[in-house]
């Protein structure tokens, strides 16, 4: 499903935040990115959603090649991709049910598919008794929760989670990522990347290690920091 | 901001407005004296009444000449004391006989008047003769200067209108930078990220229209009789329903073309989607 061949992204002041980056995610598939600060995780992540463009190599999703895509195929990418930001990036006028009613709303989905699809995907996450809060009375892990509770409204082919618990307590970041194999197990692809290295050592799911723009490591089942699984 | 982008805009139509009724008053004007006796002979107190209709046959046989009306001395004096009725020391002071006897020569085109003054200029029964082309022509010459500069006006203000409602669409967009990043992210059309502002912009137009509506209203009833004063003669009958809402409706729709390319303008320059 996704498949990143010899990628390179290097910057105008010579900064190369990737170098010759390749693996492949299956659908279906959970997988870890992990690496420390300034390794790569949240280019790879914007090349893929094409808020980027590669220097070099190839980002495919499904069969489509993302650089080369036009403005109308980019709208359908980022609507088969949901992705969750470490700064959450929620609307802070809005409630919890408009914020992830916004997801269906750029669809053109009906009002009432809206009211429909909305509430279950709130209690998915457990925010069934939030919806009528805005972003600021809820919990950096509520809040978190909501993110993913939109990007999982349109029924994503794929979940691309960048540091999703980067802003939170290891409670709560330990809870969304159960909720992110929970999802997983449900069907979608989930993309992970993270420098939780406690997290993803209990995980014990296919980890893909990113060091200085390079894939150091890549085990379909491991720890942080390769001394689990093979 | 947005109070204030509308009032500017109302500007551009109450401009319209203003031209639409000072040429409605003008035109009113100008097919007034058109359509009056254009030519005035006054004849001498000797002539006789037969070479004075003499004179009125002749013309009659002219083409140019639409209308020739004789008034005798008698009919002249009568219209005089109806005129001032309620003066009657007016008419106790003048002999019946003191106003001359005339003829009024309407015209089929301005342009045949001075042939008509000249025939009456040269013949010795005339004691005077006015005619109203040069007073037509000069106002004439005005009414167009003054449409030239209200649609100039009307211009510039259209202008300025547009230079607003991008700079206002322009900081709204800026204000919502980060809703329009989210929303592109989660996959929104250019379309349904535009429109909103589209639609926006539309609002300002067609909201400045309606106010320039009210005062269009407010100018009929407080300066229209003051423009009638200037022509007693001249009936200038209130703009009727139709031609003020038909004039509402150019401007609503003028004023929602206005303010959408305004924010055309807005998207194409400041949106990146």
């Amino acid at each position: 499903m996704i498949l990143f061949s010899e990628v390179s992204k290097r910057y105008p002041d010579g900064t190369v935040a990737l170098d010759k980056v390749s693996f492949t995610v299956p659908a279906g598939e959970f997988a870890c990115i992990v690496g420390p600060s300034g390794a790569g995780k949240t280019t790879l992540i914007k090349l893929l959603t094409r808020e980027e463009l590669p220097s070099e190599g190839e980002v495919r999703f499904g069969e489509r090649e993302v650089a080369s895509l036009s403005p109308r195929e980019i709208i359908n990418l980022r609507r088969e991709l949901g992705v969750i930001y470490q700064n959450y990036r929620l609307l802070p006028k809005r409630t919890a049910f408009e914020n992830v009613a916004l997801a269906l709303e750029v669809l053109g989905r009906s009002d009432r598919e809206i009211r429909e699809v909305v509430p279950h995907v709130l209690s998915l996450v457990g925010l069934e008794s939030r919806a009528s809060h805005f972003p600021y009375q809820l919990s950096g892990g509520e809040q978190q929760r909501l993110v993913i509770a939109r990007a999982l409204a349109p029924e994503p082919k794929a979940l691309i989670a960048d540091e999703p618990t980067g802003n939170i307590d290891p409670e709560s970041a330990w809870a969304i990522f159960k909720l992110l194999e929970k999802i997983n197990k449900m069907g979608t692809t989930v993309l992970v990347a993270t420098h939780a290295a406690a997290i993803v050592d209990q995980l014990n799911e296919r980890v893909i290690g990113l060091e200085r723009g390079r894939v150091v490591r890549d085990v379909k089942k491991g720890g942080y920091s390769g001394k689990k699984g093979c | 901001m947005s109070l204030a982008t509308i009032l500017i805009v109302s500007l551009t139509f109450g401009a319209t407005s203003g031209f639409a009724l000072f040429a409605y008053g003008a035109e009113k004007i100008i097919s007034y004296y058109e359509s009056r006796p254009l030519v005035t002979a006054f004849f001498l107190d000797d002539a006789a009444e037969e070479e004075i209709l003499e004179l009125r046959d002749e013309l009659l046989g002219w083409s140019e000449v639409a209308e020739v009306t004789y008034t005798s001395k008698e009919q002249a004096f009568s219209i005089y004391s109806e005129q001032f009725a309620d003066q009657p020391e007016l008419l106790e002071s003048i002999p019946t006989n003191i106003l001359p006897a005339s003829l009024d020569v309407r015209t089929k085109s301005l342009d045949d008047l001075p042939r008509v003054a000249e025939f009456f200029e040269g013949n010795k029964l005339v004691e005077e003769v006015s005619f109203y082309q040069d007073v037509v022509a000069r106002f004439r010459n005005l009414v167009t200067v003054a449409r030239c500069g209200l649609l100039g006006l009307t211009a510039v203000f259209a202008c300025i209108s547009i230079v607003v409602v991008l700079s206002t669409i322009g900081l709204i967009i800026y204000s919502m930078e980060e809703e329009i990043g989210i929303m592109a992210l989660l996959g929104a059309s250019s379309t349904y990220i535009r429109l909103p502002f589209l639609i926006q912009g539309a609002v300002y137009g067609v909201v400045a229209a309606l106010i320039s509506g009210g005062f269009l209203a407010a100018a009929i009833l407080l300066v229209l009789p003051s423009f009638r004063s200037f022509f007693p003669n001249v009936t200038i009958a209130d703009p009727s329903v139709i031609f003020q809402l038909s004039l509402l409706g150019v401007e609503v729709v003028s004023g929602a073309l206005l303010g959408s390319f305004g924010s055309w303008l807005a998207v194409n320059k400041y949106l990146k989607f």
